[in-house]
């Protein structure tokens, strides 16, 4: 039980560990411009910023830059988790691909947990179902909303085209998807989901 | 410890090393499956506990979530669910203590499960309102955990079981042969040589196989030699070159032990046999054509007195043949010398023109004469012959008045009959000694018959025992003879006692029947008692001796063959037969010297039956110096007038 908190933890503290190999890799398999992509990312990463509000800002203008596209015809599976190097790579995301790569980057970059939930809402305007990535500044405040539908950040009860329907609590399930250390977890579907993002992090960033 | 047991015990050693490492092992992978379970458990439920109390946290209706909560917890494994608001201030708690029916305590108190937190948020539209966190009860994965373990130890038992059967049987197969060498190995040492077939295929017990079948087949080539060279010496010595008959100093000694041996017979007859002008055929026809009518007289004479028991043929030079008949008495004389004038008849043919073949001359021994009064007589008869007419034949008529009642058959008939009837039967006792002087090995029983029911006129088994064979009541004799020596054993007698039994009643077979009930109903007395066969009677009976010792087998008793080297037979079915004694015949010991031939084969002898562990007897032990070369020849034990006389 010990070892396996000192491992959450030394991954967590690590953070992506983006590195020369593999921008260079990104390179390789997706072309120029997604190497290009990849070194901005770690530049974004590395870029020393005191406050969240900064912090929110930079990352959700990064990823909302990526064009939106389906996960149908994108990956060839309806409920496709792409990691954020895929994302980068192939230059096109789903609504969850943006909240999991913005939830990564702003974990990477210091901000906690804690904070952050990813949220299940509903967007009125397209009447499909969607995933956002809210920001607590406290656990009882209103929260902020990083969307790629509005690209700029907005409050939540500034956010009439969504309509919540469940928050997950990101640190939580983190941990549970560490303690499975990889194993298949019965008929958990949505740990299922973080398990195999995580897998796949594990498997690119170690290319 | 047994081989086998080693091995079976190596093997449960094995099992059971294979038990606990399986059985740790599908413990840890079914703990692990079940904490695995009870995290998604947990987190499935965190999870929908959570949704469903979002709803009614809109409302901020306390009531309907605490009613949740129970409804989940009455409904599900739980061992504690609680909700906390966005503050971390408990609102709801419900909890359960681990007890699980059915499986022991210390089980569960041995076994430490993980029990992890399921949780999860609960929204009030975008706003956190507060969380969950849920525990599952761990009473399922125990009695998951404690069917596996149940499980697999049951079934690792069972295929345990199996394996160990199977591999006892496999092991009793393949260890076999050991089995087989054991008991080739004592039926070597019972001078038994068979192989072993066949030879296993395991390579180390094929080898071991090989080589105990190459020692029995060694051991026995080597007594084997050891007979054939003893029968060797003891024909160059004893027997006559051309004709295989026995020569002229072998029949000496033989007529002499048997005339003057104090326990030997008192009857007999010789017949001294001359080829006529037999010098002149060697100078017509030349010597091999001399050496080839030596021969088939020889031949024509064993023939004619083939199946009569006691007879020595013997060549004792030139054209001279010699036979003595120890059982017969003056009244068979007749018959004998007729008999053997036919045999000589049968030669004319090979004379080649010389009508006359030869002569006979007959005399009778009565006890009262010498060797040579003996050949001298039959001399005188021969002369007689030869000078009667061609191809006649000579009794030596006796001038003097004979002292010796003389009977006719039914005389002796009467006389032993009535022996039997009034118990004239008695038994005297000659001790056997071991090569000490003074310790008794056994003693022979000799049967003797009062005359008349006088006990001072003892007559002699020599003298009657004939006559007993002739008239066919051998059996009867013996089975007094033996009675007598059981009464004496179970009475006081300490030690063993060696009665003689004619061969002849091993042919009857009531006779035989009494002996075996006799001696299994008393076996504690029947291991005291030697039953003695006389060499030269039973070569001709084997098989009835083998069939008696299987079927007297379980009673103990012991079995000796006296007067031993009588008869020219092989060494071989030695081997055969079950003996504890041999007893060397009196002409090889009378006047034994050493360094002399006889002393060779005696020497030759005792070598041999060592080697069977059988004890070698001297008999006829009757003077100081024969009883001093004794030792010298690895004699066991002798018996004789010099020792002792029968009493």
């Amino acid at each position: 039980m010990l070892m396996t908190m000192l491992l959450v933890s030394a991954v967590l503290a690590e953070g992506l560990g983006l590195n020369d190999k593999i921008i260079n890799w990104v390179g390789k398999k997706y072309g120029v411009e997604a190497k290009q992509r990849a070194e901005n990312w770690r530049s974004l990463l590395e870029t020393e910023l005191i406050l969240e509000k900064d912090k929110l800002t930079r990352v959700n203008n990064f990823f909302n830059e990526i064009p939106y596209r389906d996960d149908f015809e994108n990956w060839d599976n309806k409920d496709y988790w792409a990691t954020p190097i895929e994302m980068i790579g192939v230059n096109a995301a789903d609504c969850e691909d943006y909240a999991i790569a913005k939830y990564f980057s702003l974990r990477d970059m210091g901000v906690s947990s804690e904070k952050l939930r990813i949220t299940y809402v509903k967007a009125i305007e397209i009447n499909q179902a969607h995933m956002v990535l809210a920001y607590y500044q406290k656990p009882d405040a209103i929260p902020l909303i990083l969307d790629n539908l509005k690209p700029d950040i907005r409050s939540a009860d500034k956010r009439n085209d969504l309509v919540p329907v469940y928050s997950f609590n990101a640190e939580g399930l983190w941990l549970a998807v560490n303690r499975g250390s990889g194993k298949r977890l019965g008929n958990a579907s949505k740990v299922k989901l973080w398990s195999d993002l995580r897998e796949k992090m594990k498997k690119e960033l170690s290319q | 410890m047994k081989l086998s047991r080693q091995l079976v015990l190596l093997m449960l050693g094995v099992i059971t090393l294979l038990l606990v490492v399986s059985l740790v092992i599908s413990f840890n992978n079914t703990k692990q499956f079940v904490e695995n379970q009870m995290v998604s458990h947990a987190q499935d439920a965190a999870t929908s506990l959570g949704m469903s109390a979002s709803t009614a946290m809109k409302d901020n209706d306390e009531i309907i979530t605490t009613t949740l909560v129970n409804a989940m917890f009455h409904a599900g494994d739980y061992q504690l669910v609680q909700v906390f608001d966005v503050h971390n201030q408990l609102l709801v708690e419900r909890s359960l203590d681990v007890q699980v029916e059915g499986i022991p305590r210390w089980f569960i108190s041995v076994v430490e499960l993980e029990l992890p937190i399921g949780e999860s948020v609960v929204m009030d539209g975008w706003a956190q309102a507060g969380k969950i966190q849920v525990i599952s009860h761990p009473g399922y994965a125990y009695r998951k955990l404690w069917n596996a373990l149940i499980d697999t130890f049951k079934g690792f038992i069972i295929s345990a079981l199996l394996i160990l059967l199977i591999s006892l049987y496999l092991l009793k197969r393949v260890l076999y042969p050991l089995a087989q060498i054991e008991s080739q190995a004592i039926a070597i040492s019972n001078r038994k040589f068979d192989p072993i077939d066949p030879v296993p295929e395991t390579i180390d017990l094929k080898r071991i196989v090989e080589a105990m079948n190459h020692l029995a087949q060694k051991v026995g080539q080597m007594l084997k030699d050891a007979d054939e060279r003893a029968q060797q010496f003891r024909d160059r010595i004893h027997r006559d070159e051309v004709t295989g008959l026995s020569n002229r100093q072998h029949f000496n000694e033989v007529l002499e032990h048997r005339m003057m041996s104090s326990d030997s017979t008192q009857h007999g007859i010789l017949a001294l046999i001359q080829l006529y002008e037999f010098k002149q055929f060697n100078d017509k026809h030349g010597y091999v054509a001399g050496d080839e009518l030596l021969k088939k007289t020889a031949q024509a004479l064993a023939s004619a007195l083939d199946g009569m028991e006691s007879i020595h043929i013997a060549h004792l030079s030139g054209a001279s043949f010699s036979v003595f008949a120890e059982d017969m008495s003056f009244v068979d004389a007749g018959s004998l010398a007729k008999t053997l004038t036919s045999a000589l008849a049968t030669l004319s043919s090979q004379m080649q023109g010389f009508m006359d073949v030869g002569h006979i001359g007959v005399a009778c021994f009565d006890g009262n004469q010498t060797v040579t009064e003996l050949l001298s007589m039959a001399d005188v008869a021969l002369r007689d012959a030869q000078s009667e007419s061609a191809n006649s034949w000579c009794i030596y008529q006796q001038t003097t008045d004979d002292t010796v009642t003389v009977r006719t058959a039914s005389q002796w008939r009467d006389t032993i009959e009535s022996a039997l009837n009034k118990d004239w039967l008695v038994l005297q006792k000659q001790a056997v000694f071991r090569m000490d002087g003074k310790t008794i090995l056994h003693e022979e029983v000799y049967l003797r018959l009062l005359e008349d029911g006088d006990k001072s006129r003892l007559m002699d088994a020599g003298k009657f025992m004939p006559m007993v064979q002739s008239l066919g009541l051998a059996a009867m004799v013996d089975r007094k003879v033996i009675e007598k020596a059981l009464l004496m054993l179970s009475e006081k007698h300490e030690g063993i006692l060696a009665v003689n039994v004619s061969p002849v009643s091993l042919d009857d077979a009531d006779f035989v029947n009494w002996l075996e009930k006799t001696l299994l109903d008393m076996k504690d007395i029947a291991v005291k008692l030697i039953l003695e066969f006389s060499e030269y009677g039973i070569v001709k009976k084997l098989d009835r001796l083998k069939t008696l010792q299987q079927r007297l087998g379980a009673t103990g008793v012991q079995f000796s063959l006296d007067h031993f080297g009588r008869g020219f037979t092989s060494f071989a079915y030695l081997q055969s037969l079950d003996l504890q004694y041999i007893k060397i015949d009196g002409s090889y010991v009378f006047d034994l010297k050493e360094d002399s031939e006889n002393s060779f084969y005696i020497r030759g002898l005792t070598e041999i039956a060592h080697g069977l562990d059988i004890v070698v007897i001297a008999e006829s032990v009757e003077s100081q110096s024969v009883w001093e070369v004794l030792p010298k020849l690895k004699v066991d034990a002798g018996q004789g007038y010099y020792l002792a006389k029968p009493a």
